[in-house]
C-alpha cells in the first residue's frame, strides 16, 4: 500500500470517511473487463503453415530442441537461454545474449501462438520461421543447417523421433534437405511454443467473481485498492491510452505503433516495421514460401500487410502485458530497466527521435501512474504444466 | 505523384476534417450493415455488410459493399479502393484491406479489414476515378 492509500485509511479510520468503493463496475467497465478477462482467450488460432503445429508428438520433440544447446555453434546457446521458464520465458536482460550480444530485449514466448507477426519489427509471419531465425542468426544461435542435421543425426531419440513425424534425414552434403530439416526443427520448436499459453492470473480471477455477481474472496483473487484504482486509470479512456494498444484477453493487439521510444543514437536498426514488414514480405520462409504448408489464400494476414505509411516507421510490436512486472527490462532494446520506468515513459513522453508518436499527454496523477504499476502486478501467472526443461535436456 | 508518407498524412488529414455519416449498424441475418450513405458528392448510394458482426477488435475480416447510382441502381464503379482509421488519435488500420469486383452487378468483396483497437473508427471508401471518383464516409464502432 503506498503512501497515498495509508492516508487515506488512517483519514477513514479517525474522520470516519468512506473512500469511495471501487468495486462498483459499470456495464460498460464490466464489458470491459471480459474483454481483457482470459476467460475470453479462445485456443490458439491455427497456423495452416505448419502442418504439424498442433500435432502432441511434434511438440514433445519440439520441447527437446528447445531446451538443447548442441543447437548452436558453441554448444552453449538453447532456445530457452534467452527464452527461461523461471523468468517468464524471458532472460532478465536488456538485450539477449546467444553466441555474441544481440540489440534486441529478448521477449515472452507466453501466448506467442497467438501472435501474426514475430521480433519486434515483425520481419516474420510464424512462430516456426522466427525460430529459424534466431538459429541461424550469428548472435543468437549461430547454427549452420547442416549442423543442425548431424546434431539430429547423432541422438538416438532424435533420429527416432525425426522419422516417426517427417520421414529420413538426409544425406550429409544435400544442402536443399538440410535446409527442409532446419524447417521441420522450426515447426516442432513452434508446436512446443503453441502450448505455453497464458494461465489464469490473479486479476483473471477478480474478473470472473465480478461477471458472475459476486464478491472476490480469498488473497488469490481480490485486487488491492491500490489495485483496484490502476485498473479503473487503465480502462479509462480520458486518463489513459493503454487500451488502444494493450486491449484483448493477451493485454496487446499485436500490431505496431511508434511511442517514440528509439534509441536516439541509432539509425537504421530504429525504423521498426517500415523495414520488418519489407522483409516479411520478401521472407523464403513465409507463408506463402515453398516451404510452408499453407495455400496461398490461408495467408491472410501477409496478403492484406499494410507495408507503406509514415505510421511504420519506427513502431514496434506491442508485447503483452500479462507477466509483465516479470518480463522486464523493457522496449525493444531493454533500455527501460523498471516498470516504474516504463510508466514514466508514458507520462513524460512526448515525439519521437524516429517517425511520429502515437503517445499523447495523459492525464493522470502521480498517485495514479502508481496505481496503474501496481494493477500491473496482478497480471502474473504460473506457466502452463509440462513446459519446462524435460528430463533429458542438455 | 504523393509519396506513401504524404499520403497517409492526408488521408487522416482528411479524416480528421470532413464529417462522416452516422455509423450505427443494423443487424441482418448475423452480419452488421452499414448504410444506404450518399457519396458527398452525391453520385452513389453504398451499402456495405461486415462478416463480424458486431465489429471487434483484433480480428481480420471480410465486408461486402453493394454500390447504385443515386436512382438505386446497381452499378459497377469501380475502382473501389477502402481504408479506415481513428482520426482524432492518428490510427490507421494495421492492414491494408483490398475491394475486389463481386459476383453481381454493384457488388464488390473488401478483404483484409482489421480493427486493432475499441472506439469509434472512421471508414472511407474511394469510388472510380477521374470525374466520376467520389467518396463515401461513415464511422464504425467497434467494442
Amino acid at each position: 500500500m503506498n503512501g497515498f492509500s495509508r492516508l487515506l485509511a488512517v483519514m477513514t479510520l479517525l474522520f470516519g470517511l468512506a473512500p469511495a468503493s471501487a468495486d462498483d463496475w459499470s456495464p460498460a467497465q464490466l464489458e470491459q473487463l471480459r474483454g481483457l478477462w482470459i476467460g475470453n482467450l479462445p485456443p490458439p488460432p491455427p497456423d495452416p503453415s505448419n502442418r504439424v503445429a498442433d500435432d502432441s508428438r511434434a511438440a514433445a520433440f519440439g520441447r527437446l530442441l528447445f531446451y538443447d544447446r548442441r543447437l548452436s555453434s558453441n554448444g552453449r546457446v538453447a532456445c530457452a537461454s534467452c527464452h527461461e521458464p523461471a523468468r517468464a520465458f524471458t532472460d532478465g536482460r536488456a538485450v539477449a545474449r546467444g553466441v555474441g550480444v544481440t540489440d534486441r530485449n529478448a521477449p515472452t514466448i507466453i501466448g506467442a501462438a497467438y501472435n501474426n507477426w514475430f521480433f519486434w519489427d515483425g520481419r516474420k509471419d510464424s512462430l516456426w520461421s522466427q525460430a529459424l531465425a534466431s538459429m541461424e542468426n550469428p548472435l543468437e544461435m549461430n547454427l549452420s543447417r547442416a549442423k543442425a542435421v548431424e546434431v539430429l543425426r547423432a541422438d538416438t531419440v532424435y533420429r527416432r523421433e525425426y522419422r516417426a513425424l517427417f520421414g529420413d534425414l538426409p544425406a550429409r552434403g544435400d544442402a536443399d534437405g538440410a535446409t527442409r530439416v532446419f524447417v521441420n526443427i522450426g515447426k516442432s520448436i513452434e508446436a512446443f511454443e503453441r502450448r505455453v499459453t497464458p494461465q489464469a492470473s490473479r486479476f483473471d480471477r477478480y474478473v470472473a467473481a465480478k461477471l458472475a455477481g459476486r464478491e472476490p474472496t480469498g488473497a488469490d483473487e481480490k485486487l488491492s485498492l491500490d489495485e483496484e484504482m490502476g485498473l479503473r486509470a487503465f480502462l479509462s479512456v480520458e486518463q489513459s491510452q493503454c487500451l488502444r494498444c494493450h486491449n484483448g484477453p493477451l493485454f496487446t493487439n499485436g500490431t505496431f505503433h511508434n511511442i517514440g521510444s528509439q534509441n536516439r543514437k541509432a539509425t537504421s536498426s530504429e525504423q521498426g516495421r517500415a523495414a520488418g514488414v519489407t522483409k516479411a514480405l520478401a521472407d523464403e520462409f513465409n507463408c506463402r514460401g515453398k516451404w510452408s504448408d499453407a495455400r496461398p489464400d490461408q495467408c491472410v494476414e501477409l496478403e492484406f500487410a499494410r507495408s507503406e505509411g509514415a505510421q511504420l516507421v519506427g513502431a514496434f510490436k506491442a508485447p503483452s502485458l500479462r507477466n509483465v512486472a516479470r518480463t522486464g527490462p523493457y522496449f525493444h532494446d531493454g533500455h527501460v530497466r523498471v516498470l516504474d520506468d516504463v510508466i514514466w515513459h508514458y507520462r513524460t513522453s512526448h515525439g519521437a527521435p524516429l517517425g511520429q508518436s502515437e503517445l499523447e499527454a495523459a492525464t493522470m496523477t502521480g498517485t495514479e501512474f502508481d496505481q496503474l504499476r501496481i494493477f500491473l502486478g496482478s497480471l502474473d501467472s504460473p506457466p502452463p504444466r509440462d513446459v519446462g526443461p524435460p528430463s533429458r535436456a542438455r | 505523384m504523393v509519396g506513401p508518407a504524404k499520403a497517409t498524412l492526408l488521408f487522416l488529414g482528411a479524416l480528421a476534417l470532413t464529417p462522416a455519416a452516422g455509423g450505427l449498424a443494423r443487424a441482418l441475418d448475423g452480419a452488421a450493415v452499414y448504410g444506404p450513405f450518399a457519396s458527398r458528392g452525391g453520385a452513389y448510394l453504398a451499402t456495405l455488410r461486415s462478416d463480424l458482426a458486431p465489429p471487434t477488435i483484433n480480428r481480420i475480416h471480410s465486408w461486402s459493399l453493394k454500390l447504385a447510382d443515386a436512382s438505386g441502381a446497381p452499378v459497377d464503379a469501380g475502382p473501389v479502393t477502402i481504408d479506415a482509421g481513428v482520426p482524432i488519435i492518428g490510427r490507421v488500420m494495421p492492414t491494408a484491406a483490398r475491394a475486389r469486383k463481386g459476383a453481381g452487378a454493384g457488388e464488390f468483396v473488401i478483404e483484409g479489414m482489421k480493427f486493432d483497437m475499441a472506439g469509434r473508427w472512421r471508414v472511407e471508401v474511394h469510388v472510380g476515378s477521374g470525374p466520376a471518383s467520389d467518396l463515401v464516409s461513415f464511422d464504425v464502432d467497434v467494442k
